[in-house]
């Protein structure tokens, strides 16, 4: 039984090692929080389904100059090809989404403002997570005065109608009246806008998490330890709230999404720039006889925004089971 | 709480109760114990900063856009300057910011707030015309949403896991991802136009119905009233029913997920289980001790939505063009009609912040376990 012995000594090695101390530690590590969670999310077969279309979408952005066929601002751009075009052409080989009213080719701009819808949905929920986050952390770890400030300044911004003021701000970020204004492009516009007034909700979900974290008992430890502020929020607290912060930011990018394209709907974006809203937005009037104008964008955002909510489900599902309800 | 109570009445003794009508320092302490009455107060005293935080980043943000003035200057290429700072002066514009803003702040404080820059009608007149159709809009839906959303939440709790579950999860997430504008235009392919022409695609009421004839009824002319009166009512219904359903389809999926969260956490709770083991049925099981138990955090979480659910007016608004608050203020903005924005933004402001003061209030004075 030559052969047994190999695996039979490796057993007994490994057997061994458990029980002597001071010896190398066994091979095999339990798999850490982040594993568990990326092994949770896996098995959600939607999750698989929005995470793909959210990785198409960046693709075809990035790709947009070299895969759309036309440039998405040029008038009848395949004007002396094959017959047909012109204004608001129905869909036909030469244009297979057809033409918008001035002749634009409605695939060209379609794939082009993937980008806007993108952009403005990750960096502006970025933005507001920064914020929030940041004024979170200081309201809830230092209390006393800051946090009074932070939490009335928070109330605030809750009680805002969102889309109002977003309307007033957009329409005053775009007049140009400050001079370091006046270069501003659309997506900057939003971003700001939405980033400015998206962080309440977060701000104060995090400083009631950083509170409920604080009187745990390792983080008193490290209090008691002499460990700075710094070192307790950066090493102590934050890795422990990072959950429901991930969460709502993926959240937060659908609803960003929806408002840039509400926004623009209503006439208040660029109206050079090539956009989903904006695209909805010139079509409307054409609704009956040319409803691909409206509903090629339309459900464009409509998919982008449901990926981002079922990605936004499965992270929470993943990354604390008990919040599943 | 209930212990200080508790020592009160063991306290009282008939003399003492005979005083109480004339003795002040009593009857303010009576007020000062009674928690709902004493935090209903502290929260109204919070409402003012934040709303007049409010109101000046609003001013500020609308100053900013441009000159009112600049629209009509370009309209009317032969306007003499002294006629532009006539006019400037007429419309108030002629002061700096800072006190442009506390005339306004001032006049709110006496419920005026001026008149309009371009009909110079009084802006209270204006904003409650529109008002009543916002309000008609907002509330309809509202009702038929709860509603709705409460039947599906509870089956979709009954049945967890099962199919009703999956498919009012599905159907809560493609309300949440629906963009309200594609679904209204959506619902005008379909239903209205060239489509299968049931519904009219646009605006409040038909050019041909008269309002109702109240002046009849008051002469008693009874039959000619009920007419005019089901004539409109019909009429109105009839142009609500596509903007009510987009409105529906938007907010039942908030309040759906909510109901289904907050009747699950119930469902788990040990009296259910009691409940049930004393063999009551299961519609008492559910209606009188779950969902009544489940509707207070769902009361509370819908009174903060309400923002969201005024805000969201703009677009729904602007689709069916429904003279409604929010369309109105989409084009006001275009004309920077300084009195209406502030008017009409300032006046949602204020009903958000009533409505989550409600609901808080609403809340300490259900659940007495709320420290103040």
């Amino acid at each position: 039984m030559a052969t047994v012995t190999d695996k039979d000594a490796k057993k007994k090695k490994t057997a061994a090692d458990l029980i002597r101390v001071g010896d190398e530690a066994p091979v095999e590590k339990s798999p850490s929080h982040w594993t568990l969670v990326w092994r949770r999310f896996q098995k959600n077969k939607l999750a698989t389904y929005g995470f793909f279309v959210i990785m198409v979408v960046t693709i075809i952005a990035i790709l947009a100059p070299v895969i759309s066929p036309n440039y998405p601002t040029s008038l009848d751009p395949l004007f002396d090809k094959y017959g047909g075009g012109g204004a608001d052409e129905r869909p036909s080989l030469k244009y297979p989404v057809g033409t918008d009213t001035l002749g634009r080719d409605l695939l060209a701009r379609v794939v082009w403002g993937t980008k806007i819808s993108l952009i403005v949905g990750i960096v502006a929920s970025l933005v507001s997570t920064l914020i929030g986050v940041l004024l979170g952390l200081l309201a809830g770890y230092y209390r006393g005065l800051t946090e009074e400030i932070i939490m009335r300044l928070t109330d605030m911004f809750l009680a805002v109608p969102f889309l109002l003021i977003a309307i007033v701000a957009v329409s005053f970020l775009r007049s140009g009246r400050i001079e370091f204004l006046q270069n501003i492009n659309h997506s900057t516009i939003m971003i700001s806008v939405l980033g400015l007034f998206g962080w309440a909700g977060l701000a104060r979900l995090v400083s009631a998490e950083v509170r409920r974290v604080m009187t745990l008992e390792y983080v008193q430890a490290a209090v008691c330890l002499g460990a700075s502020d710094w070192r307790i929020i950066t090493k102590h607290i934050l890795p422990n709230i990072l959950a429901p912060i991930i969460v709502i930011t993926t959240l937060n990018m659908s609803g960003n999404i929806l408002a840039e394209a509400g926004l623009t709907f209503l006439g208040f974006g660029d109206p050079s720039t090539v956009s989903w809203g904006r695209i909805v937005n010139d079509g409307v009037l054409n609704l009956q006889n040319n409803p691909e104008q409206v509903f090629v964008a339309g459900f464009g955002i409509f998919f982008l925004v449901l990926a981002f909510n079922i990605v936004g489900d499965a992270l929470r599902d993943a990354m604390d089971p008990r919040l599943r309800e | 709480m209930s212990d200080t109570q508790a020592v009160d009445t063991e306290e009282i003794s008939p003399e003492r109760v005979t005083k109480v009508g004339t003795n002040i320092g009593q009857w303010f302490r009576g007020i000062a114990g009674n928690r709902v009455l004493v935090y209903s107060f502290r929260r109204i005293l919070t409402i003012i900063p934040l709303f007049i935080g409010i109101s000046i980043i609003t001013f500020a943000l609308m100053y900013m856009i441009g000159d009112p003035l600049a629209y009509l200057i370009q309209q009317n290429p032969h306007i003499r300057p002294e006629d532009i700072d006539r006019l400037r002066e007429a419309l108030g514009l002629g002061q700096p910011p800072t006190q442009q803003y506390l005339i306004w702040l001032a006049g709110f404080a006496r419920l005026d707030l001026g008149l309009t820059f371009f009909s110079r009608e009084p802006v209270l007149t204006e904003i409650g015309k529109y008002l009543t159709e916002t309000l008609k809009l907002q509330s309809t839906q509202f009702l038929i949403s709860l509603v709705i959303s409460i039947v599906l939440g509870v089956l979709a709790a009954r049945f967890q896991n099962s199919w009703v579950d999956s498919g009012v999860s599905a159907l809560a997430l493609l309300g949440l991802s629906m963009p309200i504008f594609v679904f209204g235009n959506l619902l005008i392919f379909i239903f209205a136009g060239r489509g299968l022409d049931w519904f009219p695609a646009g605006k409040a009421h038909s050019t041909n119905v008269l309002p109702t004839d109240w002046s009849a009824l008051w002469s008693g002319n009874i039959g000619q009233f009920f007419g005019s009166f089901f004539t409109y009512m019909g009429d109105t219904i009839w142009y609500m029913i596509l903007p009510v359903a987009t409105l529906v389809f938007a907010s039942l999926a908030l309040f759906t997920r909510l109901v289904r969260g907050s009747m699950l956490e119930i469902l788990r709770q040990d009296y259910i289980l009691s409940a049930r083991a004393n063999g009551l049925s299961e519609r008492a099981v559910l209606i009188s001790h779950g969902l009544r138990n489940a509707l207070l955090p769902v009361v509370t979480y819908i009174g903060l939505f309400i923002g969201a659910v005024l805000a969201g007016a703009p677009i729904t608004e602007t689709v069916f063009s429904y003279p409604g608050l929010g369309q109105k203020f989409v084009e006001y903005v275009l004309r920077l009609d300084h009195p209406l924005i502030m008017g009409i933004s300032m006046i949602i402001t204020l009903m958000i912040l009533v409505a989550n003061l409600l609901t808080d209030i609403a809340y300490v004075w259900v659940d007495p376990r709320i420290e103040l």
